[in-house]
């Protein structure tokens, strides 16, 4: 049977709204009308009449009216009173739907000064949420560690895989399984070009010590992790399945040549999964740690995997944490036996108890402690805008409220109506600013930043930034509403309703504390536009420094030699020296030199040597030297000074005498006064060939731009040849084109000769200069931001100061004053305010700027150009926000002006 | 009792009430105040002057019998009671007394 009831939601609804005996009258009443609504005109209509009725205002008061009427049937006072409370906010809602429809002109400021304040919020916290709040991802956090070593300069290092052994043999009782990881980068052919990938190599356990499913297929099977070399399979993203192999259904068993070698794609990873190097950046596949012969030759000996373990069930945290600092004393004593000077320490770290790493955390945090901060200054801006308009309406609407509480209404009732309003308020401009924010987030991280690794973040519309914003936004229109509806609740009732009188007062103290506001607006704005000045010194800071090397125009290219196919450097040598030749021939070409480690860049090589007559370091048996390979006219081309002694010449052959350059730091820190040239190191794994130095270079900046000089090591590619080499290329051509032809050499040497990364000189610089640009960039938009809210809200001030004084106003003008006296009386109220604020905010940046000192380049004094400019600059705005409202205030007519009112 | 008068809404009501005698519910009173006003009111709007009406003790009212079109649910006969008869005749007098010496068709001064 056709079901002839009304829609269930409205009679869910007018069930609400009315009770009793009266109740079942009205609702009989209306499932009547509908009844024969239905039949005469249509389900339709029916529907809208059903509906009309159970929304109108009118039901609204008839519960609290039939009480007194009849007994209340069992209903308890308290249901009552949550339904009547019901019923009130829905009528508030309407009603504030109403109001603010009414004058849209401010309705739409105020949510627009939200949304500027709220967007913002969303972009960075979306952006923090991603990156260091998700964490690595894990199932159950709370019984996962990872184990670190301490270095020699108090950070946390990845280990060697001798460590995950010696874990799992001698703390193996506290952990259900201990795996190691380390993100890598390979090439993957795609239609037979090489296309560079990031990939994690992990032990066979990695994905069950995570406790993670696959999303297909399956995940590695012990035994293809056992020996080495002999099991090539991979599990690949899902981001890479839905990307890069186009979503298709079978991947399970597809193949995938990885540097040169087939591999069967055993598993897809769950959606969302994304790396443990890396949290926030995208892994592309999971590889077995036993593949190591074939993707990293060096891999077993190598110090850069990071262990994680899995508590054993049953196990207590602190136990596990005791045991691993039990087994790093052991080993620490068995090293001191053997006659180690070196300290060892191994700590486990709970995933509960931090980010990212234990190292890493603190810089991180501090990052994002200081763009939320500004976001956040910047949103209390906007919020200041909002209750100034509301304190203005509350003024506006004093007749309105003091009409309500005159019919009865409570103070309560008054502010919840307004308080509603601004809730309301709040919550659109959480809407929009949400929108806005995940818009600037993702075209961010979209953007093609300098960085060493494809940042890969996903912005999806996470619960938390939704809990975020939604909170952001509820306490913008709670917190901020409730002053005004306060105040406006307090009306005093006959006076308002008498008329006149109270304008004087009210509007007095309503301007007063508004006053009070922007004066907090334009300190913030000013505190905002000192801390961006500070910023952008330190950008043109870093700018500044000598790094010590040409970074004239340049192609910078790398060659992956492993991932075209070469077995090794015996291999890959004579293909790299042949491309050298041929660019050499090119007309274009000026210069071709190359080096293992560009300066400036990520990544690190160590050498260990004894030298005889130099005492190593405290607390180190030999001397920990980073080194770099560099092919003979390195320094030439690179325009770094050779001080003492001379280059690499055609001599130092991979069968001449072992010899190295050292940098100017290492000379004079080890060989105070004398000359280095001649010294002699020792191998500390092979003392039998003794490196001689035969120069000294120029410092050079290495790792970042504020370093002091650092000891540095030099040896020719003839004799520490790498497969991965940098060429630094310079000639007649722009660097792009530059760039190009290396590429189309290098396929005419080999064409699997694979150049994962092909950017210029001036792009390479950009990584290291990213984060001082990023900061200024950010900062100083945040900055114009709150300086343009806070005049807006300068703008609301004046303006309604001249709509109360038009009867001021017309007096003057008919006593004579001219209209430039009108002008300048209101520009003057008005640009004292912005003084107020100017000088506020200069002392507050001073007493702030010291907390900046870490982030900055070249400390946190004060440019005093900073320091004046931006009170000029905010006095100037100020007074053209005053001057538009002034003008108005100057044309008014005095006739009408003394009418009014 | 009050020397209070029915306002024109509630006079309007109880009129209709009084006409309708045993079959004053809901549903004709506002069909017949619809019908003889040419004007549209809600439910709501009759509820709570029906409601007001009762409190005055103007009206007195009786649960009936629910019926099926009504998704079951009872209806409300109204009466008028002594005091709202009473009460409509003493504003109709006050009414008369205050046309009284008026043309109709006069236009008031100043208009």
């Amino acid at each position: 049977m056709m079901d002839v009831r009304p829609p269930a939601l409205a009679r869910w609804i007018l069930s609400r709204r009315v009770s009793g005996l009266i109740g079942e009258a009205v609702e009989g009443d209306l499932a009547e009308r509908y009844h024969r609504d239905r039949l005469d005109h249509g389900p339709l209509v029916a529907r809208r009449n059903y509906w009309r009725e159970v929304l109108s205002p009118a039901l609204s008061n008839l519960d609290s009216q039939a009480r007194s009427l009849d007994p209340a049937p069992g209903g308890s006072p308290r249901s009552t009173n949550r339904e009547y409370f019901m019923t009130s906010i829905f009528r508030d809602i309407k009603h504030a739907f109403r109001v603010l429809a009414k004058s849209p002109g401010f309705t739409a400021i105020a949510i627009l000064s939200l949304a500027l304040g709220i967007g913002p919020n969303t972009a960075i916290f979306s952006m923090v949420n991603a990156t260091l709040l998700n964490g690595p991802d894990g199932e159950n956090p709370e019984t996962l560690v990872d184990m670190y070593n301490l270095g020699d300069d108090g950070d946390w290092y990845f280990s060697g895989f001798w460590l995950v052994e010696r874990i799992r043999e001698d703390a193996g009782s506290v952990f259900d399984g201990v795996a190691a990881w380390v993100g890598m980068g390979a090439a993957v052919e795609e239609d037979g070009v090489p296309r560079p990938i990031v990939y994690e190599l992990v032990t066979g356990n990695f994905f069950d010590v995570l406790q993670v499913n696959p999303a297909m297929g399956r995940f590695f099977a012990p035994e293809e992790d056992e020996t080495p070399g002999t099991h090539p399979v991979a599990v690949v993203s899902h981001g890479y399945w839905q990307s890069r192999m186009g979503a298709t259904p079978d991947v399970v068993g597809a193949e995938l040549r990885i540097n040169g070698r087939p591999y069967t794609v055993i598993g897809v990873a769950p959606k969302g999964f994304t790396s443990k190097s890396l949290p926030g950046v995208q892994s592309d596949m999971w590889l077995p740690y036993n593949m190591y012969p074939h993707l990293a030759p060096g891999q077993p000996g190598n110090g850069n995997l990071g262990i994680t373990g899995r508590v054993a069930e049953g196990v207590e945290i602190a136990q596990a944490l005791a045991t691993v600092d039990g087994l790093s004393t052991r080993i620490d004593e068995e090293r001191k036996a053997r006659g180690s000077e070196d300290d060892f320490v191994l700590r486990a770290f709970p995933w509960t108890d931090m980010y990212m790493h234990p190292s890493m955390d603190r810089p991180l945090v501090a990052i994002a402690a200081l763009l939320l901060t500004v976001v956040a200054l910047v949103l209390l801006v906007a919020c200041i805008n909002l209750a100034g308009f509301l304190l203005a309406r509350a003024t506006d609407r004093r007749r309105e409220v003091a009409v309500r509480l005159a019919m009865g209404a409570t103070r309560g009732d008054v502010m919840r109506q307004l308080l509603v309003e601004s809730t309301m308020l709040g919550l659109a401009g959480g809407a929009i600013g949400l929108g806005l924010g995940l818009w600037t987030a993702r075209a961010f991280t979209r953007l093609d930043l300098p960085l060493p690794i494809p940042m890969n973040v996903d912005l999806g519309l996470d619960p938390a930034v939704l809990l975020f914003t939604v909170g952001a936004s509820l306490l913008a229109g709670v917190a901020f509403g409730l002053t005004p509806a306060l105040q406006a609740s307090r009306a005093p009732v006959a006076a308002v309703l008498r008329d006149e009188g109270l304008s004087v007062t009210g509007t007095r103290s309503g301007i007063g504390l508004r006053g009070a506001l922007v004066v907090g607006q334009m300190a913030l704005s000013v505190m905002l536009l000192v801390a961006a000045g500070l910023f952008i010194q330190s950008l043109r800071a870093a700018t500044q420094i000598d790094p010590g090397f040409d970074t004239g125009p340049a192609a910078v290219v790398a060659i992956d030699g492993g991932a075209s196919g070469y077995e090794g450097t015996e291999q890959f040598v004579p293909d790299f020296e042949q491309l050298v030749r041929n660019l050499e021939a090119r007309p274009e070409i000026s210069s071709v030199t190359a080096t293992g480690r560009l300066p400036l860049d990520l990544g690190v090589s160590v050498v260990f040597y004894d030298i005889p007559g130099v005492a190593p370091p405290e607390g180190r048996d030999n001397h920990r030297i980073e080194f770099n390979t560099v092919t003979m006219n390195y320094f030439e081309t690179m325009d770094v000074p050779i001080v003492d002694g001379r280059v690499f010449e055609e001599q130092d052959r991979a069968d001449g005498a072992p010899v190295a350059i050292v940098s100017r730091a290492m000379a004079e820190q080890l060989w105070p006064g004398e000359s280095a040239v001649g010294r002699t190191l020792l191998p500390t794994r092979d003392p039998e060939n003794p490196v001689t130095i035969i120069g000294v270079a120029e410092d050079v900046k290495i790792w970042n731009l504020e370093e002091p000089p650092r000891q540095y090591l030099y040896r020719p590619y003839a004799q520490s040849p790498t497969t991965y080499p940098r060429m630094i290329v310079r000639g007649t051509v722009a660097p792009e084109r530059i760039g190009q032809i290396v590429v189309e050499e290098g396929k005419r040497v080999n064409p699997q000769m694979f150049m994962p990364d092909v950017k210029t000189m001036e792009g390479h610089l950009g990584y290291i200069l990213f984060m001082p640009r990023m900061a200024a960039t950010l900062i100083g938009g945040f900055a114009l931001l709150a300086l343009l809210l806070s005049v807006i809200g300068l703008y609301g001030v004046v303006s309604f100061g001249v709509a109360r004084r038009t009867r001021e106003m017309g007096v003057r003008i008919s006593l004579g004053a001219r209209s430039q006296d009108v002008v300048g009386l209101v520009v003057r109220g008005g640009v004292k305010l912005a003084v107020l604020g100017a000088a506020a905010g200069v002392i507050g940046s001073l007493a702030a700027s010291r907390f900046l000192a870490d982030y900055l380049i070249g400390g946190s004094s004060m440019d005093p150009l900073t320091l004046v400019g931006v009170p000029v600059l905010l006095l100037a705005v100020a007074g053209l926000a005053a001057y538009m409202p002034a003008r108005r205030a100057s044309r008014v007519n005095p006739i009408e002006a003394l009418r009014a009112d | 009792m009050s020397h209070d008068l029915p306002s024109d809404v509630e006079q309007q009501i109880l009129l209709v009430v009084w006409r309708l005698g045993d079959d004053a519910y809901g549903v004709p009173i506002r069909d017949e105040l619809e019908h003889l006003t040419g004007r549209s009111v809600s439910a709501g709007a009759i509820y709570t002057t029906l409601v007001r009406l009762e409190r005055k003790g103007w009206l007195q009212s009786s649960m009936g019998a629910p019926s099926p079109e009504r998704g079951g649910k009872a209806k409300r006969f109204f009466t008028v009671t002594a005091d709202g008869a009473w009460a409509l005749q003493e504003s109709r007098e006050v009414m008369a007394r205050l046309w009284d010496g008026i043309e109709a068709a006069a236009a008031p001064k100043g208009a």
